[in-house]
């Protein structure tokens, strides 16, 4: 049985719209803080989620790209329920609307967060550029929590100094960073940057397995596994 | 499988159990068995050490049970166990809720049953039933991502107010 094809609506959406679909849709279970695009989606008029962008973690976000913090800003969440129209429909045109609105915007940045076991599929089914992994951030372990470098720091500020009995300071996991350039001019710029897409977590262990040494699967026992 | 109620205090508890219950979780699972019973026996090997179901024997204690149902699982091995031990409690956190068809089953039932008793906190409930379907908002509603709003301090020396993100604006 075919299934019908729903009407998509995408429009702005308010912020308690965009919280209650990151808070209940995302694996994260949080919205961001600070300057927000929220962008909707419906399909036959009931909301299925939200595209999210912000200007990112920090001011040089766009730097490496010259793109100054208002050229250049953060898809930072995608968070859907049960819909039907794919989700990478959805993004794309999440971003032209942004677009119309935000004339100086020339580039996207996203990132795929290898420790929850994502590689950026959506990412690549759209072209967007793939830069490489970031640099692992620190991160810190205390009482037994571990917290996200920037967000200790911040709430602890000063007195982290007292800290150090018991304070763990670890390499938190690195990052894949992707790019969409929004017009031509950027384009040029950063497809310099473009690297090989990171194959799924799965794939890449299946090819390592494969690159040890031992005997070779044969043909008909991989086609098997299909 | 055959299931045997066991006394209590004959199950010995996996010393190396990774999964962890607080309290306000032991009181959850005492609760749903006191509402629908004693319904998912506890799995045991030969030496009557528990596989599965370490909440549910101390939700047991905790309601003063001296007999609990089980079931042996005899036939895996020493690796097989410890895998199982992870693989119950890590597989059965692996799925998701269909929201909509949730909040159907829960409007269903929550005339007769306390929902509290199902383990979704408050705020879950809340969400869950009020079955929300936002309407668009508006260009206002969003953050200019294009444009830095002006931040103004007062400087320290002089005490005039300036554009702290255009540092041009103020000079000594």
């Amino acid at each position: 049985m075919q299934m019908t094809k729903p009407h998509i609506h995408i429009d702005w959406a308010t912020h308690e719209a965009a919280k209650y679909a990151c808070l209940n849709w995302h694996y994260s279970k949080c919205l961001p803080v600070g300057k927000l695009v929220k962008v909707g989606a419906w399909e036959d008029d009931k909301f299925i989620g939200v595209v999210v962008f912000g200007r990112g973690a920090n001011k040089s976000l766009g730097e490496p790209y010259d793109c100054s913090q208002t050229e250049c800003c953060e898809l930072v969440r995608i968070a859907m329920t049960n819909h039907i129209t794919p989700v990478s429909q959805i993004m794309m045109i999440a971003i032209k609307f942004l677009k119309s609105a935000h004339k100086e915007l020339q580039l996207i940045v996203s990132f795929a967060d290898i420790e929850k076991g994502h590689h950026g599929g959506i990412y690549q089914a759209t072209n967007w550029i793939y830069a490489g992994k970031t640099n692992a951030a620190d991160e810190y372990i205390y009482n037994g929590k571990r917290w996200h470098g920037r967000a200790f720091r911040k709430s602890l500020g000063s007195h982290l100094n007292y800290l150090d009995k018991g304070l763990q300071i670890i390499k938190g996991a690195q990052k894949h960073r992707y790019l969409m350039p929004l017009n031509d001019t950027i384009k040029i710029k950063v497809s310099k940057l473009s690297q090989q897409y990171p194959k799924r977590i799965k794939e890449q262990a299946l090819e390592n397995h494969s690159n040890l040494e031992g005997a070779t699967p044969i043909n008909t026992l991989q086609l098997s596994e299909l | 499988m055959e299931v045997t109620n066991k006394h209590i205090d004959l199950l010995i508890p996996y010393a190396r159990n990774a999964r962890t219950h607080d309290d306000a979780q032991i009181a959850q699972i005492a609760g749903s068995i006191k509402e629908f019973g004693f319904n998912n026996p506890i799995l045991i090997d030969k030496d009557n050490g528990i596989i599965a179901g370490h909440g549910r024997v101390m939700a047991a204690r905790k309601l003063g049970l001296t007999e609990v149902p089980t079931i042996l699982l005899d036939h895996l091995s020493e690796t097989q166990r410890k895998a199982y031990i992870l693989a119950d409690n890590r597989i059965a956190i692996n799925s998701a809720w269909d929201n909509e068809m949730l909040s159907l089953e829960l409007s269903d039932i929550k005339d007769d049953i306390s929902l509290a008793m199902l383990g979704f906190n408050v705020d879950e409930l809340d969400n869950i039933l009020s079955n929300k379907n936002f309407d668009a908002g508006t260009i206002d509603d969003q953050g200019k991502l294009d444009e830095i709003s002006p931040k103004y301090v007062a400087c320290p020396d002089c005490g005039h107010e300036f554009n702290a993100n255009d540092k041009t604006t103020h000079t000594h």
